[in-house]
């Protein structure tokens, strides 16, 4: 049995550092729609001062496209518009897999009772009578933020690493195969596992073990483009999304992060570095592939990745060429 | 609707100074809005402009404004032209006399 080895505080990342939920929290995006151009003027004015980005949209129409085109935290709906009313955009969010999760506050004009019961009903999560008190609106709003943020950590996030976990990513695979279907751009999808993760924990122990996996996760992080998402897929497995991303494209950049990690010592044990290399399959989404196939297919790289003698980084194009001699 | 001297000074904070002379003058062009909608019996245009109104002048720091945009809003369901009449006339007095006193925001 080995001795297990000290940490040094150099190893002990914090979780924080990568977390995705902690790196937005400054800077929610929200969208405002409203059909008074007064009205957002002056949201937007007061709002100018918080840390908060805001978007803004004049009509139903307007706000489907930016809905589609950006991700938001919060929604604000005005319920009467011209010519289409705000309802008409809540039952559009309501019945869409990926908005209907975002918080909504309903801006409205109307007092009337059966207005607000409609909404709470409908899913709204609050609902505040115009004119309001900027005051009261901001707390609202920041109260909302506050409380998704922490369910989807709770929910979303791998607490070891501070990473997506295969749940999000799993359901942001899924809303990104229905854009593409919508706006098609190359999309590909990686597979990375640890080699011989396993030997590390038996010959360190789980705690080096552990570091290893937080590590690789922060240069994973730090070598990937804001717009690749990475998660935590399993055990020492990791997966990464990578949009507007062709599979030779994305061998580049798997291949720059394998390189990084040569290089990276990813713990101390007593005076030896303890290093590693992955293996990564890449398969990019082909038209009518379903989202098992499109998973299943890229761990079949992989898999031919550590075949190959692993430490190394492996597209299905590849693959399929070599497989053709 | 009758207005004292001491309901044409409005105190509003003083982060939304840029955006007031706009706000107001928009005011103006919906009450020409409203008299042409009027000579046409176009309640909906009225309604519309009725109800925003409403709903923005007091976030603005306009009650009055909020006020008579509700007014509006009704009287123009009701399709009453004098009742928005009323309320045109009411809004022009405010806006033609109105004194905005910018304040430092309260903590
Ligand atoms: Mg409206």
């Amino acid at each position: 049995m080995k001795k297990m080895y000290e940490h040094t505080d150099e190893w002990l990342q914090s979780p924080e550092q990568v977390n995705p939920a902690h790196a937005v929290s400054a800077n929610s995006r929200i969208i405002l729609v409203d059909d008074d151009e007064d009205l957002r003027q002056l949201i937007i004015h007061k709002f100018k001062h918080s840390q908060l980005i805001i978007d803004q949209a004049g009509s139903v129409q307007k706000a489907k496209e930016m809905l589609y085109e950006n991700h938001y935290e919060l929604i604000l709906l005005d319920l009467m518009m011209e010519p289409e009313s705000g309802y008409k955009l809540f039952e559009f969010v309501k019945n869409d897999p990926k908005l209907k999760w975002v918080p909504l506050i309903v801006l409205s004009g109307s007092d009337d009772i059966d207005d607000k019961v409609r909404c709470l009903s409908m899913g709204a999560d609050d609902y505040v009578t115009k004119p309001f008190h900027y005051k009261e609106l901001n707390a609202r709003v920041q109260r909302i933020l506050a409380r998704s943020k922490q369910f989807e950590q709770m929910a979303f996030c791998d607490a070891l690493t501070g990473l997506y976990n295969r749940r999000y990513f799993y359901n942001q695979l899924v809303i990104e195969m229905e854009r593409n279907q919508r706006y098609p751009v190359p999309i590909s999808l990686a597979l990375v596992d640890i080699d011989y993760f396993k030997q590390i924990n038996d010959t360190y122990g789980h705690p080096v073990g552990d570091q290893v996996l937080q590590r690789l996760s922060c240069v994973l992080k730090q070598n990937l483009r804001q717009s690749d998402l990475v998660a935590r897929y399993g055990g020492e497995e990791f997966v990464v999304l990578l949009t507007n991303t062709t599979e030779e494209q994305a061998a580049t950049i798997m291949n720059g992060v394998l390189e990084k990690v040569r290089k990276v010592c990813f713990a101390k044990a007593g005076t030896e570095d303890v290093r590693i290399t992955f293996s990564s399959g890449i398969a990019h989404l082909s038209p009518d592939l379903k989202v098992q196939e499109w998973i299943k297919r890229t761990d079949s790289v992989m898999y031919q990745a550590k075949e190959y003698g692993r430490n190394r980084v492996m597209t299905w194009n590849e693959l399929a060429s070599a497989i053709r001699g | 609707m009758e207005l004292s001297k001491s309901n044409y000074t409005v105190h509003i904070d003083i982060d939304l100074e840029e955006l007031i002379p706009a706000y107001l003058e928009k005011r103006r062009k919906d009450i020409q809005t409203i008299e042409a909608a009027l000579g046409s019996d176009d309640f909906e245009t009225i309604r519309v402009i009725g109800h925003s109104a409403k709903g923005s002048g007091a976030g603005y720091g306009f009650d009055l404004i909020t006020e008579v945009g509700a007014q509006i809003e009704l009287a123009a369901k009701a399709q009453n032209q004098a009742l928005i009449r009323d309320n045109l006339e009411t809004l022009a007095d405010f806006l033609d006399h109105v004194v905005v006193i910018f304040d430092e925001e309260d903590v």
